[in-house]
């Protein structure tokens, strides 16, 4: 039972990460060595970002793991609606090339950015230093 | 008596303009109570915010209706981020004195960011 309550919030978290700007990242044909075409490149932007996020992933994972429910509701809510302000915040930057064929593109490295610099937020929370005040080390 | 007037004027003028904004900063660096290092902390946050203010209405000047709207959303969202992450980051500290002075270092921290980031999408 407790193990199945456990499932269930792991769900419930990992549901807020499902982003996936360009399914045509799977394309195994396409080598990101040297992308050529629009199609290429946006395939291989989409690797990029789908790797960016899958480390902020286990990073919050493990920091989520590390804390007790009041924490774990703080992690949570902060995640949330930066999830939500990096969504808005691209489709902002972006905006100049809505409609063309490198759009994706554009957004899904603007995507990435963000994620690059909340993995670094982040990290610096998991790294505390017992002593620094401006940490969260329940 | 005039002469020494004006004298004494024109030297302590500029010896009052210079000594402002160094008592100011010299105030806050050896700030030592709790109260004076969270009221600097404040300050702070309250220079960096009101920068990024001036950041976020010259960029409101240069958009059309569309941008202007996805540029709110995306600072009205970005605001959101911000009390959220600092509440986060700030949760050892609840209940503490220190409390105040961190989550407005941590604001400050986040605002110079956006700053960045704002002019950074400006090109």
């Amino acid at each position: 039972m407790a193990m199945k309550v456990f499932g269930g919030a792991a769900f419930a978290v990992l549901a807020i990460f499902t982003a996936s700007p360009s399914l045509a990242q799977n394309d195994p044909s396409v080598n990101c060595k040297d992308p050529g075409t629009t199609y290429e490149i946006n395939v291989c932007a989409g690797r990029d970002f789908t790797k960016a996020d899958f480390e902020l992933n286990a990073l919050y994972y493990q920091l989520y793991g590390k804390y007790d429910a009041v924490n774990r509701q703080m992690l949570q809510a902060a995640q949330r609606t930066w999830i939500r302000f990096r969504d808005v915040e691209c489709a902002y930057e972006t905006q100049l090339t809505a409609g063309g064929t490198i759009h994706p593109t554009m957004v899904t490295n603007c995507m990435t950015e963000l994620t690059s610099d909340r993995i670094k937020r982040l990290k610096a929370q998991a790294d505390c230093q017992e002593g620094d005040m401006s940490c969260n080390h329940p | 008596m005039m002469k020494n007037w004006i004298f004494a004027a024109a030297f302590a003028l500029p010896l009052m303009l210079g000594a402002a904004p160094a008592a100011a900063k010299d105030h806050c660096d050896e700030a030592v109570s709790q109260n004076e290092m969270s009221q600097c902390a404040e300050d702070a946050f309250d220079r960096a915010d009101k920068a990024l203010n001036a950041v976020y209405q010259d960029q409101m000047k240069g958009l059309d209706d569309h941008s202007r709207d996805l540029l709110k959303k995306s600072e009205r969202a970005w605001i959101a981020f911000r009390d959220a992450e600092c509440t986060y980051q700030n949760a050892a500290n609840e209940g503490g004195s220190i409390y105040p002075m961190v989550y407005a270092g941590c604001e400050s921290t986040l605002t110079k960011d956006r700053i960045k980031q704002l002019k950074a999408g400006q090109n």
